[in-house]
């Protein structure tokens, strides 16, 4: 019998599932507390009280199958929410809150829970951020993909397509009903996902390096979830960008991580998203030296990469695959680190220490074993 | 230092002015082949082999000199049996230009003395190195081969020495502790962006499978974890004529000619003046200065 890959339904299991995971679901994500009664305890506690990456208090619901007070009890949390969000700061300062950011409610379901999760997306909740597990099982492992559902016209679809599914008609993806024109737009219809948090203060920054993403390349994407967005091409990642409390913090496939402060910040950001660009694209094809000193990330996307590669360049990328390169990216590392990186692994040390590299005639054969 | 690409400019092209403004491959100007003699461990024969290598090229028309950078307990002007007036002390403490450093030994190559015993030389800072490195510039300018005799060991500024040569000679014995030491400037060497090419010299083999053998465990271990391929240079006997010259005596390679381990030092000269005459067909883009440069500035 083969078993398909079910996310657990008791809401117990489902959230020792999540609450351990939270930052998959959404970046700086961090958990709290658990377990908050907001209600007068008529309608049950909300799962957990959680942190998000600019400071905002997020209160985690789960939607469970047959939970008949999730909307009651969603509403109420949306009344308490905007009744108390400012207090959150003093209140539970072990959860090192933002005063002045808005708080959220985070509503996590899963296709089994369909029913009640619609029931709750339509409903005027201010702040409510909604989001589904896709679990799946992946080298023996299971997995979930999070799927955002931001506005009431995707949790209608989302409804009816599992509204369908369950009454076994098979469910498939929705065309889109306009020509796609850039692959961008493609990308950005297919995943949902929910706009990106900028600190205000570098609102301009953002717009600057979006600007910068959009002119590298036509196929060059952005997305990512409420406080992160990585900026990729044709599946390979050229960099990333993350709101960190007040800031936002770049990091590109080259190695090199920055803070973006001023233009000048994003202007570097650029040049190494560009570099990565270049090498993904092997539009350097005749520097082999230089491709060959670029860091692991974005060697093993250049090598991935499908579109202009030469035999030639089939064979390298193969060589390098099979050397097995397992160095660290070095680009951004000071000589300092790299000394101290340096200190022998216990496999290195036995590797080495094995009597054949001091013995005498007896070394041939040894090493000859070794080999073979 | 960063490359403004212009990224931040409207308009299109600017990719387009990214790919012009690539340095073209173009040699630089005729420099001189730069070559690191380094080990992990103290003790191995980097100076013996600095010194009578550079003979050995010297011998084959090569101009050749000798910097010693085992700051603080150099000890190269012994082994040529000379007497520099001035050492690296002079010159970092900006009291001598390179040119005044720069002393011939009688035996041919130029040589550029370590102090010995001073233990300021163990403490280079960052202003120090790049005064290093802008001396190594001019002696490149002037000679064919430069070779380094570099400290023992993992310290920073070892490592820049390294890494400003083109070849590093990593001299190591058969023993274990030799070989792991050794194995950790390699495995320092594979986490850099811009390298020298790893060439291994196995100094003091009882026999001449050891030092094959010797490198075949090295090359396999540093291929497997540290991904850097390193290359054979030649394996030197064990011979206790090394160890009982005495000062004033020539070394080994001219006051023994015919002996085992001449002849071994001479098939090294042979292996390393190929290395040579390979990079200066294909000299790389950057200068020593700048590679030194380079690693200061990441220090």
């Amino acid at each position: 019998m083969i078993r398909g890959p079910v996310l657990p339904q008791l809401r117990d299991s489902l959230w020792s599932l999540v609450s351990s995971r939270l930052d998959c679901i959404e970046s700086g994500l961090t958990l709290v507390l658990e377990s908050l009664d907001c209600s007068d305890g008529e309608l049950g506690p909300v799962e957990g009280l959680a942190r998000d990456a600019a400071g905002g208090v997020v209160l985690v619901m789960l939607a469970v199958e047959g939970d008949a007070l999730l909307s009651a009890r969603a509403l109420s949390a949306g009344r308490f929410l905007a009744r108390v969000n400012d207090s959150f700061a003093l209140a539970v300062p072990e959860g090192n809150f933002c005063p002045g950011t808005p708080g959220r409610i985070l509503l996590i379901g899963t296709e089994p829970s369909a029913t009640v999760f619609g029931e709750v997306c339509a409903l005027p909740i201010p702040g409510l951020h909604a989001c589904t597990l896709e679990p799946f099982r992946i080298a023996g492992r299971e997995r979930f993909a999070v799927c955002w559902i931001a506005t009431p016209q995707d949790s209608a679809r989302f409804l009816d397509v599992a509204m369908h599914a369950r009454d076994g008609i098979e469910a498939t993806e929705v065309e889109p009903t306009e020509a796609a024109t850039s692959p961008a737009e493609v990308a950005t219809r297919a995943l949902p996902q929910p706009e990106f948090v900028v600190p205000p203060a570098r609102a301009r920054l953002w717009e600057a390096a979006l600007s910068i993403c959009e002119r590298i390349d036509s196929a060059v994407i952005v997305h990512g979830d409420r406080f992160s967005r990585t900026i990729s091409w044709n599946g390979n990642v050229l960099g990333n960008v993350r709101t960190v409390g007040g800031d936002l913090v770049a990091s590109s496939a080259t190695g090199v991580a920055r803070d973006l402060r001023d233009l000048r910040d994003v202007r570097r950001f650029g040049d190494q998203l560009l570099r990565a660009f270049v090498h993904c694209a092997q539009l350097d094809i005749g520097n082999d030296r230089d491709s060959d000193q670029q860091p692991n990330s974005v060697r093993t996307a250049a090598s991935s990469t499908s579109g202009a590669v030469t035999a030639g360049n089939d064979r390298t990328a193969a060589t390098r695959h099979a050397v097995g390169d397992r160095r660290e990216p070095a680009s951004g590392e000071t000589l300092r680190a790299s000394l101290a990186e340096s200190k022998l692994t216990p496999e290195e040390y036995s590797a080495l220490g094995e009597p054949a590299s001091v013995a005498g005639p007896i070394i041939e054969g040894s090493l000859a074993k070794d080999r073979s | 230092m960063e490359l403004d690409l212009g990224v931040d400019r409207p308009g299109r092209g600017f990719l387009r002015r990214l790919l012009r403004r690539a340095p073209p491959e173009q040699p630089c100007r005729k420099e001189a082949t730069v070559i690191a003699f380094a080990s992990g461990k103290g003790g191995t024969g980097k100076s013996f082999l600095t010194t009578n290598l550079a003979i050995g090229l010297h011998q084959r028309g090569l101009r050749v000199v000798v910097v010693d950078c085992d700051f603080g307990l150099a000890n190269a002007h012994l082994l040529f049996g000379a007497n520099p007036r001035y050492s690296m002390q002079h010159l970092l403490g900006g009291q001598r230009t390179i040119h005044e450093v720069l002393s011939t030994t009688p035996f041919g190559p130029s040589l550029v003395a370590g102090g010995s015993g001073i233990s300021s030389l163990a403490e280079l800072g960052a202003k120090h190195m790049q005064m290093l490195a802008r001396a190594l510039s001019q002696l490149a300018d002037r000679f064919d081969v430069l070779l380094i005799d570099c400290a023992a060991g993992l310290a920073p500024q070892s490592m820049i020495t390294v890494l400003a040569a083109q070849h590093v000679v990593m001299v190591t014995n058969p023993e274990i502790a030799a070989l792991t030491d050794a194995y950790a400037v390699i495995k320092c060497l594979s986490r850099q962006i811009e390298r020298p090419t790893v060439q291994l010299a196995v100094n003091r083999v009882t026999n001449a499978q050891l030092g094959r053998a010797t490198y075949d465990r090295l090359s396999e271990v540093s291929r497997r974890f540290a991904s850097l391929p390193i290359h054979y240079l030649g394996a030197v006997p064990e011979d206790p004529a090394v160890s009982h010259r005495r000062l004033g005596q020539a070394p080994m390679l001219l006051g023994m000619p015919e002996c085992e381990t001449s002849s071994a030092l001479q098939g090294l000269v042979g292996a390393l003046e190929a290395k040579i005459l390979e990079t200066r067909m294909f000299p790389g883009a950057r200068g020593v200065e700048a590679r030194m440069l380079t690693q200061i500035r990441r220090w």
